[in-house]
């Protein structure tokens, strides 16, 4: 492919990335995987359903970066204009909602032995569904437009006003009573969580980071093409 | 086989992992698919600058 000079050097460091990530992931999951289903143990009190955090908490830790890096790329479109921040932000938005998507329905799947019920309306479950719900406005409003430009800028609006869902999300544990634990690894006092658990919930993280950046990079490049094709046909059809 | 039983909790482990296997490996294909659509198209157009008008006829409704 050959890009304009202002988005070359961007897309030069990314496809440089992209095969070491691709490779990063594929190796990390099956381990992470191996230590998730199998080395690990089962715990004193959930036994094996605690098996169910190392595809749950990573996701949702993935669900609220994401949004974060949706909030930046979007301030970042609005004050600086910057083409390439729209473009992170609309990429970043379904894979945010696919991550939220997995901590939702793999947390249904552990509350149901660990607390009896598959969901109910508390702060945290609340809030997750509302970071979901966010996902799908933007990506739908971002698209309503027939320029670009303007759905872009729509949507940056909606993605920095729900930023204030995250922190919401962060905190609502301890903000609230909840059924949900509250955090046990960024604590004042360090990981509450034990190692053998830690370790492959972190494998299981950094395969999901990895993965993330993998997919990041094609939907970048995607939407970038979509982009040039767009001018490319505007330039024809005014000619 | 005790295995798979996961202690009695194989009906909540297993779709668990399932669910999250899918979820990813869908949004990784849709991400894959976007990507290879819209650089083939833009190669395309490169190349056959004369035929703009009839590829962005076609590709209309692929891309917006």
């Amino acid at each position: 492919m050959h890009y304009p000079s202002n988005m070359n050097r961007f897309f030069c460091i990314a496809n440089a990335i992209l095969p070491i990530f691709c490779v990063v992931s594929a190796g990390m999951f099956p381990v992470g995987l191996y230590y998730a289903l199998i080395e690990s143990p089962a715990d004193y009190l959930q036994g094996d359903t605690v098996r169910i955090m190392y595809v749950h908490v990573p996701a949702a830790w993935g669900a609220m970066i994401c949004y974060l890096i949706m909030a930046t790329a979007s301030a970042t479109f609005l004050i600086w204009n910057h083409p390439l921040a729209d473009l992170v932000a609309r990429a970043a938005a379904p894979i945010g909602a696919s991550f939220t998507l997995i901590a939702l329905v793999t947390g249904s799947f552990w509350g149901q032995p660990v607390w009896g019920t598959g969901w109910v309306w508390d702060a945290r479950l609340t809030s997750v569904l509302i970071l979901f719900f966010l996902y799908l406005g933007y990506i739908a409003l971002v698209n309503a437009f027939e320029d670009p430009d303007r759905g872009g800028r729509s949507g940056a609006v909606l993605a920095l006003v729900g930023a204030i869902n995250v922190p919401i999300i962060k905190f609502s544990v301890d903000w609230w009573n909840t059924l949900h634990q509250s955090s046990s690894l960024l604590r004042i006092h360090g990981p509450s969580i034990a190692p053998e658990m830690l370790l492959p919930l972190l494998l299981m993280g950094c395969a999901y980071f990895s993965l993330f950046v993998v997919m990041m990079i094609l939907r970048l490049r995607g939407l970038y093409a979509g982009r040039l094709l767009r001018q490319m046909r505007m330039a024809a059809t005014s000619r | 086989m005790d295995y798979f039983s996961m202690g009695g909790y194989a009906a909540y482990v297993w779709p668990s992992y399932g669910l999250a296997v899918l979820i990813l490996l869908g949004i990784l294909i849709n991400s894959w698919s976007i990507t290879r659509r819209c650089e083939a198209d833009l190669i395309y157009m490169h190349q056959n600058r004369s035929n703009v008008e009839l590829a962005s006829v076609a590709n209309a409704e692929k891309i917006r």
